[in-house]
Order: C-alpha cells, then structure tokens, then sequence
C-alpha cells in the first residue's frame, strides 16, 4: 500500500507541475496553427512540451546538472504560473493585512515551498503520457485547459485554470484529480491567519523552507 | 339559541385550526425564498452527485442560501447549478464553490469559500472555480498537495 501510494503521488506530482498539457507522444505533429499567447490551449501546450523535453533530456538527467535543470523547469512554471495572481488566491482576503514587502516575501516564499513539494515528485517522471483535451472558457477571461495523464491503466485528470491578465494567458490554477491546488492552500493560510499575523507566518514559512533548503543539501552531499 | 352558539364556538375553533395550519404550511414549506432578499449565482460542475433542488448553500458552515435549479449543459456535458443566495453576502470573483457531503453519508450541499478579490459577483454572474462532489476530498487534497504547516508526510 506505501508503495503504490507513493507512485501515485510521484504521478500526480509529475502532472500537477511539470506536465502542463501535452500533445501525447504518439500523435505528434498536426498542430492547427495557433497564437501561442492569444490561445489557451497553445500557451499550455508550449510550457508543457518544454518541460518534459527538460525532465526527458538524458543529458539533464546527470546529478551535475541538477541546478541548471531545475533553473530551467523553475523559469518555465514562473512563464506559465501568475504567482502574484495565485498568492492573492491562496491568501484570499487576508491579502491586504500584508504590505508590499511582506506579499512579495510570501510569494517568493510560498513558489519555494511549492518548489521544494513538487522537484522531486517532477524528477521521478518514468514515461507518462500527457493526454491534451481540451480548453473551455470558464468565465469573462477565464479558461479550463483539461488534460490526462496516463500510465498503463491509470488515468489522472489534470486541469490547468487560466486568466487573460495583460494581454497574456497565465495559469492561477491546477485541479488534480478533482482537488484545486488554490482551495487546498487557501484553507490551510485561513486557519493559520485567523490567529497569526502576517510577519508570524512569514516567520513560520521562512523556516519552513530554510530547513527544506538543508535538508536537500544534505542530500546533495550524501549522493555527491 | 345554545345550539347556535355551539356551533359557532365550534366553527371559530375550526378557523383558528386551519389559521394554524395555514401558518405552518408557510413556515414549514419554506415560503419566504420565494421572493424576498436573494440574489442568483450560477456554477458549473463536472458531477453533482446527489446535489438536489432546494439543497443547502453555505459558506464557513452557515448556510446562506439555496439551490434553484440543477440541469445539464448539453453542449459542455457539465452539471449547471443555480443558486439563490441571500442579498448582503458577497461572494468575490475567485470564491471558490464545492460539492460537500454533510458528514460521511449524509446530504449534499454546496460549500463556497471565500476569496479575496475586489470584484464582487452580482445577480446572474456565474462562479468560475470549482470543485465536484467528491468523497473524502480535504483528505486527498492534503495527502496530494502537502501540508503547509506539517511538513511533507509522504
């Protein structure tokens, strides 16, 4: 059971991130000639074409190049993800106890706690395949981009959320299997801001991912 | 003259009888949604499952409103709720509206957590984000995403 459940987390962690909608493998080519930024579904497309040519690259494989890949999948979710959208989101209507410096320390704070959650997950992909299926407009400058990832038999539905803000197309969301990324965050910040003020979480949050920085130091060194 | 005045102590009896069920009718079958204070969002969803007409809408666990209406979007395939929801509870653009079960097995209803946006959704706007019924979700959502305050249990 710890087995199996630990894949399946390996797999919806691969999806949830790193796979943002790709055309599977098997049906490449026949792309309908499309706006990267004024489409949708392309702008998913593009970011995950990218990113798992990255974590398929055998030359990026190599424990050297951990730092570089991960600079590279790192610029590539910042190009899709709108954090200052999703912080805002995650935060919901405590975002305004915070100032200026203490909304931009959560957000670098709260992409590198996601960051720490998913790299690993993302590093153990063993050949899913991203189905593409398809975008709907969810609301006025909103769209859902569906997508599949399949192994073998399992099927996980991943949906990307995204908003039209300045003329580009930026992901505020992802639904793994049902389950909004956002909501799961936002319930969490809620109890912890119904007691805490902003500096105390941030306070809590900077420890977080400084023991999370050592320990993945730790490793490094263990391995190397 | 005593039968009269039987008769009609006896009639008064039967009005103010039928007064109260005529009150209790109105209390109980929950009269006062028609017309009144509300206004209407709606929400799409991939699986209601089990959510009927008149189930409960709530927020932070108070129940502020109803559910109208539910039919299928044929051209989306998706489940169209619409909601009656009571007039001064704002509900922001990126709430965020899920299918709950109350308890393990007991009636659905619509959960919507609040945002944070500016934007405040007005009569007839629809609720973009949401979440479909599911079993245990908060459970799955924790162990999928991780928790913030417990560090990585897998």
């Amino acid at each position: 059971m710890m087995i199996r459940r630990n894949y399946l987390i390996s797999m919806l962690f691969t999806g949830a991130l790193v796979a943002i909608a790709a055309i599977c493998l098997a049906v490449s080519g026949g792309y309908v000639k499309a706006d990267p930024v004024n489409d949708p579904m392309e702008v998913v497309k593009k970011s995950v074409d990218q990113v798992l040519s990255i974590i398929t690259d055998p030359e990026l494989k190599k424990p050297e190049k951990t730092q570089e890949r991960r600079a590279r999948l790192r610029a590539l979710v910042q190009d899709l993800f709108d954090f200052n959208e999703i912080s805002k989101r995650v935060l919901g209507r405590h975002w305004r106890k915070f100032s200026k410096e203490e909304f931009k320390e959560f957000q670098d704070l709260f992409a590198k706690m996601l960051e720490n959650v998913y790299l690993t997950k993302i590093e153990n992909y063993s050949g899913e395949k991203v189905v593409y299926e398809a975008a709907r407009e969810i609301g006025k400058g909103k769209y859902a981009v569906n997508t599949k990832i399949v192994k073998d038999n399992l099927e996980i539905p991943v949906t990307y959320r995204l908003k039209r803000i300045k003329d580009k197309w930026v992901g505020y969301d992802v639904i793994v299997e049902g389950v909004s990324l956002v909501k799961n965050y936002r319930s969490q910040f809620q109890q912890i801001l119904k007691k805490k003020s902003p500096e105390e979480l941030l306070a809590h949050m900077r420890q977080k991912v400084e023991a999370m920085e050592k320990a993945q130091d730790n490793q490094k060194t263990e391995k190397g | 003259m005593k039968k009269y005045s039987q008769e009609t102590i006896v009639g008064i009896f039967v009005f103010i009888g039928l007064l109260c069920v005529g009150y209790l009718t109105f209390k109980l079958g929950k009269m006062e949604i028609i017309g009144g204070d509300y206004y209407e969002l709606t929400a799409k969803f991939e699986s209601v499952a089990g959510l009927k007409p008149d189930s409960s809408v709530q927020m932070a666990g108070v129940e502020i409103g109803r559910v109208k209406k539910i039919y299928l979007d044929t051209e989306e395939l998706l489940a169209v709720v619409e909601m009656k929801i009571q007039n001064g509870v704002p509900i922001q653009d990126d709430a965020i509206a899920s299918i709950k079960t109350s308890g393990l097995i007991g009636d659905k209803y619509v959960s919507i957590q609040p945002g944070g946006s500016d934007e405040i959704l007005k009569d007839g706007d629809v609720i973009s984000d949401t979440e479909s019924a599911l079993d245990i979700e908060s459970l799955i959502s924790k162990y999928v995403f991780g928790s913030v305050d417990g560090g990585n249990k897998q």
